[in-house]
Formats: C-alpha cells, sequence, structure tokens
C-alpha cells in the first residue's frame, strides 16, 4: 500500500509535482500515466524516499519509506535509465544490493534464472537495452517486496519481454503485492493495468477503473428516429451531440445500454458504433483539459 | 534476519569494489610503477661509488612514487562515488540503503580496507628494492630510528588523500568537476601557494595543506629546517582532521541534495 499525500516538489521556479494526493492498493496492478515531464518519475523518487517533497509526505506500507529497517523488502524499485556500474556482472550487481540486507546469494541467483540472466557473465556495459531492463527487475524484486514500482518498465522491451512483463506483473498483483508502474503510452496501460492514476502538469487529473474510464468513451449511433432517440437518451443521464442528420455521437453511455434504452422506446437504430481508440482518446482529452 | 546494518553494507561496497577489474588494474599499476621508480631512483644516485645515503636520502628515494601515485589513488576514490552517480546507480545504493551516510562510512572503510595493506606492501618492497643499490652498511632496517613509522605513512598516506577524494566525489557529484578539483587541490594549490606566498607566511602556512602533511608522514628528516614540514605526530593529526573535513562536506550534500 503506497499512500501519497498532498505531495509537492519544485525544483527552482518549476513545480514538478502540484499537490498530488492517492492510495495505490494491493492486489492489483495500478498504472501511473501521464506524458513525460507530467512528473511521474519524480513522484515515484519522493515514495521511495530518494527526492526530498517540498511539501507533502508518502508512505510505504504505513511509513515513510526510509524509517524502514529493511527497505527493500518493503518496495522493490526499477527506476529510469540502466543503474549499473559498466563494468560489474549482473550478479555482481544483485549482489551489491543483496548484502546491504544479508539477502543471500541463492536468492540473488534464483532471480538471474527468473528475469532470463542466468549463466550471463559479460559486463553490464555491454547489455541491450532489453537486458538493462530485466537486470533492473531483478534487482526490484530482490527483497520479495510487498510493493513494486516499476519506471516505464515495457522501455526498449522487445515483444517477448512485453509480453513477459505483462504476465509477470498480473502474477505480482495476483500475490497480493501493490503494484505501480508508469508509463506514457496509454495502450500500454490499457492491457497492462487494472487501475489508473491519470496525471498532468503535475497534478492528479483521474484516479479511475479502466472500465470506468472507458466509459468516457462516445458511440456513434445512427438511426431514422435520431431526434426521439436523442431526447430518450438524454433522459438516461448520456451527452448526446447531432453529428449530422440521423447520427448521434453519445457520451457517458456504453452500447450495451444505448441498444437497450433503443429498444424499451421501440426506436430503430441502423448501426451502433463505440468508436474506436476511445481509451487513448480519453486519456488525451484529460491530458489537454 | 533481512534488514539492513552497517557491516552488511562494508560487505556489500567491498564486494562492488572487488567485483571491478578496474580496481585491480589500478592497485598493479601503482604498485608495479611505484617500486620501478624507487628502484630506478635508488640505482641511479648510486651509480658513481661513493654516493651519500643518509637515512633521510634513502628514504625519500624510496617513496618519491608514493607521492606521484597518490594523485591515481584519490581518482579512484572520486570515482567511488561519482560513477555511481553518472551511471544512476546511486539512486539504487539509497533505496536499499536509506541511510546515506552509512553508505559513505562504508565506502570510506571499503577503500582503506583494501588499499591500506596494498600501499603498505607497496611501501615495504619501494624501500627494499631502491636501497638494495645502496652499500649494505647504509642500508636502513626496521629497528633504525623513523623507519617503521616512515612506512605506515607510505602505507597511510595516499589512502587518506584518496579519502579526500572520496569526500570530494559525494561533494561535487560528477567525475571531471571532482578530479579537476582535487588536482588542483593536491598538485597545483601547493605549487602556486609556495611561489606566490612571501616565505615568512608560507613557512607557517604550507605545512598544513593536505598534500605536505601526507608527506610529513612517510619523511625522514636530518634534523634540517623544522619549520618547513611538520612532524609526525602533528602531521597524522592534520592529515586526518583535511580527511575528516572532506568526508564531512560531502555527507552533507550526500543527506541534503536530491540523488
Amino acid at each position: 500500500m503506497i499512500e501519497v499525500d498532498g505531495l509537492v516538489k519544485r525544483f527552482g521556479t518549476t513545480t514538478a509535482v502540484d499537490g498530488l494526493s492517492f492510495e495505490v492498493r494491493a492486489g492489483r496492478v495500478t498504472g501511473f500515466l501521464g506524458p513525460n515531464g507530467a512528473g511521474k518519475s519524480t513522484t515515484m523518487r519522493m515514495i521511495l524516499g530518494l527526492d526530498r517533497p517540498t511539501a507533502g509526505r508518502a508512505t510505504v506500507g504505513g511509513k515513510p519509506y526510509r524509517e524502514h529497517r529493511a527497505p527493500l523488502t518493503v518496495a522493490g524499485a526499477l527506476l529510469e535509465g540502466k543503474a549499473v556500474h559498466r563494468g560489474r556482472t549482473a550478479q555482481e550487481h544483485l549482489l551489491g544490493l543483496a548484502r546491504t540486507h544479508g539477502i543471500p546469494r541463492s536468492r540473488v541467483d534464483a532471480l538471474l534464472d527468473e528475469v532470463g540472466l542466468a549463466g550471463i557473465t559479460k559486463r553490464a556495459g555491454t547489455f541491450s537495452l532489453g537486458m538493462g531492463q530485466r537486470l533492473g527487475i531483478a534487482a526490484a524484486l530482490l527483497g520479495d517486496p510487498a510493493v513494486v514500482i516499476l519506471d516505464e518498465p515495457v522501455n526498449g522491451l522487445d515483444p517477448d519481454g512485453v509480453l513477459w512483463i505483462r504476465t509477470l506483473l498480473g502474477r505480482l498483483a495476483a500475490e497480493g503485492r501493490t503494484v505501480l508502474i508508469s508509463s506514457h503510452l496509454m495502450s500500454e496501460m490499457a492491457v497492462t493495468a487494472d487501475h489508473l492514476l491519470v496525471i498532468g502538469n503535475g497534478r492528479l487529473l483521474a484516479d479511475t477503473g479502466i472500465d470506468a474510464l472507458l466509459t468516457r468513451a462516445t458511440s456513434l449511433v445512427r438511426s431514422p428516429d435520431a431526434t426521439r432517440l436523442r431526447e430518450v437518451l438524454t433522459g438516461q443521464g448520456a451527452t448526446v451531440t447531432t453529428r449530422e442528420t440521423g447520427l448521434l455521437e453519445v457520451a457517458g453511455m456504453d452500447v450495451e445500454r444505448i441498444g437497450a434504452v433503443a429498444a424499451e422506446h421501440r426506436l430503430v437504430v441502423y448501426e451502433l458504433t463505440p468508436v474506436k481508440a476511445s481509451l487513448e482518446q480519453a486519456y488525451m482529452e484529460l491530458v489537454r483539459s | 534476519m533481512i534488514k539492513v546494518t552497517f557491516p552488511r553494507v562494508l560487505h556489500a561496497e567491498l564486494g562492488k569494489l572487488r567485483a571491478l577489474r578496474s580496481t585491480w588494474v589500478l592497485f598493479g599499476t601503482i604498485a608495479i610503477l611505484t617500486v620501478a621508480l624507487a628502484g630506478t631512483i635508488g640505482w641511479n644516485a648510486n651509480r658513481l661509488p661513493g654516493a651519500s645515503n643518509t637515512p633521510a636520502e634513502l628514504i625519500s628515494r624510496a617513496f618519491l612514487g608514493i607521492d606521484v601515485f597518490s594523485l591515481l589513488l584519490g581518482a579512484f576514490g572520486i570515482m567511488m562515488v561519482t560513477g555511481e552517480y553518472s551511471s544512476g546507480l546511486i539512486r539504487s545504493t539509497f533505496a536499499a540503503v536509506p541511510r546515506r551516510a552509512a553508505v559513505l562510512g562504508a565506502k570510506t572503510a571499503a577503500l582503506a580496507v583494501l588499499a591500506v595493506p596494498v600501499m603498505l606492501l607497496v611501501g615495504v618492497v619501494s624501500l627494499v628494492v631502491s636501497q638494495s643499490f645502496a652499500p649494505a652498511a647504509a642500508r636502513l632496517g626496521a629497528g633504525d630510528p623513523g623507519v617503521l613509522r616512515a612506512i605506515v605513512g607510505a602505507g597511510a598516506a595516499p589512502v587518506a588523500l584518496a579519502l579526500i577524494g572520496l569526500g570530494l566525489g559525494a561533494l561535487l557529484r560528477h567525475t571531471a568537476t571532482a578530479l579537476t578539483v582535487y588536482v588542483l587541490l593536491i598538485l597545483v594549490a601547493p605549487a602556486v601557494l609556495s611561489q606566490t606566498l612571501p616565505a615568512s607566511v608560507g613557512d607557517h602556512v604550507l605545512k598544513y595543506i593536505p598534500v605536505a602533511a601526507a608527506q610529513a608522514l612517510y619523511a625522514v628528516r636530518d634534523g634540517g629546517n623544522p619549520f618547513t614540514m611538520l612532524n609526525p605526530g602533528p602531521a597524522a593529526l592534520v592529515t586526518a582532521g583535511w580527511v575528516l573535513l572532506a568526508l564531512a562536506a560531502g555527507g552533507i550534500v550526500l543527506w541534503r541534495r536530491d540523488p
């Protein structure tokens, strides 16, 4: 469980994070979504006690991250960039972190195996982006943490790797862990996350389930009784605009409900289409507004 | 039980150093060059029969290289910290060990634990090789006054300078910046000050600067001018003071600034 309360971070005159408050619950994958520069990484660093908030407070598992005696068991993180010394092997890198907590070598080897880096003895300077990412994820899981925080985990991964991450994240959440992943790509979040935190300019724009965001999507309805249908749908709470004669754009109601409402009032419908890429649009709308 | 303790952080930092090839390349290079330089100087001084071989001369010939290669060890100390900043590793390190002072303390101890024995060995071998060219009667033994202390000093002085480098690295974070400041402090400042300060002031001030205090740890004097160099005891205190100052400054910045 991560709790963020009134978090503010200013760098000089620019405000990177501007009064963020949210909770990240255990047992599901929460996507942290926003355009580049929205303050995602800064927020993650503050949660991990790396950056000092200008105001507000972040806690992990009930207290500030830095106050835990075994922080790697509380939260594991993959932060931006290949945070590995070029001259060390993957195993040496993980051992360097594991030894600070007395985590046994067997755990390091098991993780290397799990992320597909077992037996690789070359030094990290020669790693591909994808291998670096896998090593970073192994480092995040080192302490078998209750909270997993990954900044742009799919960056630089090939399709196999992307699939592997999705499966892994789903499993971590199913094990009851708190999983927070950031991305600037809505399409990635749509398939990976169960819940979304959308931020823009350091402010929280939405704290919502993927499904809830989807209902913001629109549908196109073509009907010879468009005027009557429009009244009925508006009466049921939908937002309806007339695109052209006989064509309505309906927001705030899914297609199943629109169809049911039309049938109830015995109105003929020629076409009922959920608008594709609506999640992306919903996101763009949120960020723009 | 899985939790962070200082011995564990030290174990981790020692492991990080030992895992780097560059650590062993550096120690090997310093050892070979220092001993080779000591040998060459010892040989050159005794090419003609009847050369002077006072204890002070023998010691200074043996340990001239210590001075020069302290710079390399200083760069190593700097990069123990700046290397983590440039790769981003420092964030993983501080996420694992949120008490940043413990990280700096462990790096200090790790550097000392690895480098002191190496430099002690280099000091002993340098002296043996260098004075092997002198007549047997003139050679120094461990029992001669100041010899043991000079060898210990030759082990400690370069490590002290390297720890100043470590502190500077934490203070400045960037390899190039920290190296520049280190070279200015260790090499350029003494040269410039000795040329610009009036002798009446310089004699009193220069002996306190880090490199002069460190040199006093492994020098043996013939009772010459006592004003230009500190005695070993005060020199050790002054050197330790510089090391603590650099580490404290670095530690405060680590604690206050976001990595």
